[in-house]
Parts: C-alpha cells; structure tokens; sequence
C-alpha cells in the first residue's frame, strides 16, 4: 500500500481512481496467473528451425550426466530472442524429470537423492550449425518473367514443367554442418588522466532483479575518476513524426436503425390481430408506400402457332471407351554434404540427387542451390550427371546462387545428380 | 452543479491529460530496451548474474575450450594459484562457465619485457556434437592494436560472440579468426554483440600488474577458479 499512498500523492485526484482500477486489474490477473500449473517449455526452444540431430548427445571426455535444477523462467535482458538450449527443458518442480527428453518412467523421481532421472538438458544450439537447403518461407513461386520469387538464402529448390503444363516447385532437405563462427566486438575504452585510464561514467548501471554486486573486483581501475560531463547522444526516433489517430472518413455510422425497429414492431402487432386506431397513421403510411413502390406494368407473353421440339430418347450404349490418364511427373529433392562438422577455411561437397517418382515425365527441369552467406561456391567445382546448363550469379546474402537448366526431360525414375563444393568462410 | 466546480473539474483534467502525455522518446523506446547488463560492468558481474538466474551449469563443471591468438609471438599462460609458466603461443584450455580468469601475455612485438594481464569472463558455452569439443573452441583473439592500446593505459573490451549464421557476414575469416567489429565508446559492446549472436565470453586487456600484497591476490585471480589443460597431439 505504501506505493499506492506514494503514487495518489503524485497524481491528480481525477487519475487516482483510473490508477486504482488498473491496480486492480493487475492484482487480478496476477492471481489468475499463479493458478496456472507449470507447464514444461517446448523441448526444443528452437522448435521453428529444423533439428541437425534430434538424438541426445553423449558425454564426452569433458562433459558429464548434469543433474536437474529448478530453472527461473525470466528471460534474461540483454540476452534476447536467443535459444538458450538445455536450461529451458528443466522443470521446476521436485522431479524434475516429469516430461521432455529427459522423461524416464523407470527413474525414482520423488527421490531426491535419484541421480537416475537426470535430465540430458544439452543437446545442441542451431546457431552452431551451417545449414543449406529446404525452402523457408514465403515458398519459391515462379514469375512470369521466368524468375523464382520468395527464394532465400540456404533454400534449395528445383521447379519443372508437368505433361499438363504445371510448373511445380519441389524443395530439399537441409542439410547441416556443425561449424560454428565467433565474433568480436571491441570497445577501447580511452580516456586517461596522469598516468591512470578512467572508467566510462554517465552509463545507467541499473540494478537487476538478484541486485547487482558492484563490489566485485574491478580490472584496471581500482581508483577511478568520474568524468564529469556526460555524453548524450540523441537518436534519430525522438525526431520520428508520430501520426497517430483515426480519420474521420473511415467511421462508418450506423443509419436509419429507428425506422427498421418502427417496421417491425407495427408487423408485431398486426400479427396477433391488436389493430387499433394507434396504428392507422402507420399502416395508412406504409399502405402508400406499397402503393408507390407497385408497378402496373406486366411482363406481356405472345405465344405464337410453334410446333414444340419432338425429344426422341432411343440411344443406347454402342461402346465404353476408358481414358487413362497417368499422374503427374513429381521430382524428388535430396541433399547431402560429405561432413558434419567442417572448420572455417574447410572445403564441403555437397551433392544433390533429383529423381523423377511421379507417374510421367516432366520438362524444364530448373534445380536452384541459394547459398548462405558463409558458404562461397568453389569455381568450376561443379558436375552433373546429364547435360545442363550450369550459371551462377551473387545472390543477395553476397554469396552465390547457383542455377542448373536441365537440357532434357526427365523420365519416369530417372534421376540426376550433381556435385559442387563450397568453401566455409 | 455549479459553473465553478465544472470549470474546476475541467482544469484538474487537462492539468491530469496534461502530467500524463509523456515525453516521445518513451512512447517509441530505446532500441536496445532497458540493457540490465552491459559490457562496461566489472568483470564477473555479466557472467554471475546469468549465473544465479537460472543459466547456470549443473554439476559436474563442464570446461568450456577456449584456443587463445594472438601477434606472432605473443605467448599466453593461464595462472595456476597465483603463478604463470612460460606460455605458449597457441594457448589452450578448459575453462568453466561463470568464472573469470587471469591470464598473462608476453613476448610482445616491440615490447620487450612488457607483460599484460588480461582477463577472460566465461559466459556461456558451446554444444558441439560428441568428441568435438576441443576441435572447435572458443577463439579469444587479441591483436597488435589491443595491445598497444593496453599498454598505453587504455581498457579493451572485447565481447566475444557466436554468430547466427542467418545474418553472419559474408566475409571470409582471417587466419587469426574474425576482425572485430569497432563500436565507439558511448555504446555497448555487449549489446551490439547481442544482436549479432550468442555472447560467450568477454576479454577485457587493461594494464593492472599484479599486486604485491598477498592479501590482494585473491581479488586479481578472481578466486583462482579451475581450469583443464588441453594438450596438443605433438606433429
């Protein structure tokens, strides 16, 4: 209560009670939430990308079984919109292997000295991986102009020309290469006053939810130096135009609502035979109405001396013929790279086998490899196994795209494959 | 009601409407949201308070490897209760997540005799697959620049981050690994790193010797936290 005093001091007594209802909502939805069972987090935080390897990882030589811990939810500022792998799947409850990929129905939970129902809370972190392939979304379509729009870095996709003229699109598998790449981002910090550098001063340090120790052993300086200007740099948002409201024209106002309920109440009462003199005016009104809304005019038929049509219906089957048409040629996408795990500077050979598995053949075959940004294509690395027009062109993640017109058509299971290799930057 | 109470009432809600409207910037946001952590807080500080949020690692300790880099010559040595060996060129180590470690940097190019003593805040780990671990570890690269910089008295935060490869640069990785990315000093190394990737540990080089009170060694070590040495197979 004693925020609620501090704050009706501050504010004007119209507002307090605004202020109080919202308190108040607050309160209740705050209620409402703590009776929310806890539900376990999906297993995977990055469930919207596609898994390199679903399996559990085994420890290796550094890493042993960890044993569950209740996690805290709260999102840790300043480590946003990030898959925090592994710390999500805990459960906080005493379990604490109820369910995800640590649930086991043989372990002794309840037992807290279990160490059987240890959860595997690591399995992998997708920006470690280099993947290539699939179609994310918005899916590839072709233009009119010939150009496949909606194709985006990593997605590798082939479109062909069915028997009845449709172009379809098919779209690979991702194929993923443990690589990971670090970056560095460095601040020097500058100034110095005699012989000692000064710390950065007028930077907020606010204090988190745990309280921040600052008492913690600095680096460098020990005795710092506040500097006693602050820099204040402002932003381009604060000069941002707010266009906020709505116009006018765009409020569409319920009409003539009053004069529907009139009809319908004098219908009412007409019907349950309560005629009185009230009504006169109306009926008298709406009988004139009738009466201007009638038209006199008739549609006139002339029917002239015309003999009908005789209809004979003597036909008979003669003969069944049956028309078969096969389905449509369908293509078969697959992708492989020969690593799994490949350093920077490392060389990777992927390959790619199209296979017709439809019904008939198809035509124009195009197969399209956009590759990711730290995936450079090998010059002249390339080979198919039939005749194809090879081109590659920068894409728009300043890597390349790479093209492969199939010069003829494709039959029913026969499929091609092509190589080419890339370099991981 | 009397035309003086309407017209008091109607100056409390504009001078309400009034202390309500709120300044622009507020409305839209700073784009980086209220940082709780930023990069120039002491070292320690970023890794322990992810720490005791819910982020830290269950026992056993897993050893995060890290492969330190730096100017040809440059040797590194990671302190051992205290004292340093000789260094090696390409240092390698296990280091556990959350702590903070002191580690020396000698054999510098024309600087000779001068030694640095850097830290290195470990914040989180890798996943790589089984057995893979010590194949791709943690790169801290310190260059000439750094150096220098420490040297003269200056404090060099780098922010060391995994980078998502939807939105990695295009550029390809010198042999030192990447080029740091300069930000000046009114912004957060921490924040830009943490819209590029995942942070994983932060270097900070300043030019603290160490002291030569005994009472203060434990505050320079940072606790003299553990640490698994990883040695190379001999060519």
């Amino acid at each position: 209560m004693n925020a609620f005093a501090e704050m009706s001091n501050h504010l004007p007594k119209t507002s307090i009670w605004k202020h109080l209802g919202a308190l108040l909502c607050v309160t209740v939805v705050a209620s409402g939430c703590t009776g929310v069972p806890k539900t376990v987090p999906s297993p995977s935080p990055i469930a919207g990308k596609a898994a390199p390897q679903a399996a559990p990882v085994q420890e290796d030589a550094l890493s042993v079984a960890p044993t569950p811990t209740p996690s805290n939810s709260i999102a840790q500022v300043g480590f946003r919109h990030r898959a925090h792998v592994g710390d999500d799947n805990w459960v906080g409850d005493s379990c604490g292997c109820a369910s995800g990929p640590c649930a086991n129905p043989g372990a002794a939970c309840g037992n807290p000295m279990a160490t059987a129902c240890a959860p595997q809370p690591w399995q992998y972190d997708p920006q470690e991986y280099l993947c290539d392939g699939g179609d994310q979304p918005p899916s590839a379509v072709l233009t009119r102009d010939d150009r496949i729009r909606g194709l985006q870095p990593q997605d590798t996709v082939t479109h062909y020309t069915t028997e009845a003229g449709d172009i379809e699109f098919a779209a690979s598998n991702r194929v993923c290469v443990y690589s990971p790449r670090f970056g560095n981002v460095r601040r020097i910090t500058g100034a110095i006053q005699g012989d000692g550098a000064i710390a950065v001063s007028g930077t907020s340090r606010p204090v988190g939810p745990q309280g921040v120790d600052y008492d913690l052993p600095g680096l460098v300086m020990t005795d710092t130096v506040e500097v006693g200007q602050e820099e204040f740099t402002r932003r381009i948002d604060s000069m941002r135009d707010r266009n906020r409201g709505v116009r006018i024209e765009s409020v569409q106002q319920p009409r003539q609502a009053a004069d529907v309920r009139t009809v319908l109440a004098g219908i009412q009462n007409v019907g349950i035979s309560e005629l009185d003199e009230s009504l006169l005016a109306l009926i008298e009104r709406y009988a004139v109405a009738a009466t201007i809304w009638t038209l006199d005019e008739s549609v006139e038929v002339a029917i002239e001396d015309l003999a009908p049509p005789v209809l004979t219906r003597d036909q008979r089957v003669d003969a069944l013929v049956v028309y078969e048409f096969p389905g449509p040629g369908r293509l078969n996408l697959l992708k492989l790279a020969d690593k799994k795990h490949a350093a920077t500077g490392d060389t990777v050979t992927f390959a790619l086998r199209l296979q017709n598995v439809g019904d008939s053949p198809v035509s124009g075959v195009v197969v399209t490899d956009n590759l990711v940004t730290r995936l450079e294509y090998v010059a002249d690395s390339q080979t198919a196994s039939v005749d194809a027009e090879f081109e590659t062109k920068p894409n728009e993640a300043n890597s390349s795209q790479l093209i492969w017109r199939l010069k003829e058509e494709l039959a029913v299971g026969d499929s091609v494959t092509i190589e080419f290799e890339c370099r991981v930057r | 009601m009397s035309r003086t109470s309407v017209l008091l009432l109607l100056v409390i809600s504009a001078a309400a409407s009034i202390t309500q409207a709120a300044d622009p910037r507020e409305i839209l946001g700073a784009p980086g949201g209220h940082a709780l952590l930023t990069g120039d807080m002491p070292a320690g500080v970023v890794a322990a308070t992810r720490q005791s949020m819910g982020y830290q690692q269950p026992p056993p300790t897993y050893y995060q490897p890290v492969e330190f880099h730096g100017p040809e010559g440059v040797r590194f040595s990671l302190a051992q209760y205290g004292s340093f060996e000789e260094g090696e060129s390409n240092l390698m180590a296990g280091l556990m997540i959350g702590q903070v470690y002191r580690f020396r940097v000698t054999g510098i190019p024309q600087q000779a005799g001068a030694e640095l003593y850097p830290t290195i805040e470990m914040v989180d780990r890798t996943y790589p697959p089984p057995g893979l671990a010590t194949s791709y570890p943690i790169p801290i690269n310190l260059d000439q620049n750094d150096l220098i910089a420490a040297l003269e008295g200056r404090l060099v935060t780098r922010v060391i981050y995994l980078e998502d490869p939807q939105t990695a640069t295009p550029l390809p990785e010198g042999p030192n690994g990447p080029a740091a990315i300069d930000v000046p000093e009114y912004q957060d190394p921490l924040e830009i790193a943490d819209l590029r990737g995942r942070t994983v540990a932060i270097l900070r080089i300043g030019s603290l010797a160490p002291p030569r009170a005994e009472v203060l060694q434990s505050q320079f070590f940072f606790g003299h936290p553990s640490w698994a040495p990883i040695f190379k197979p001999q060519p």
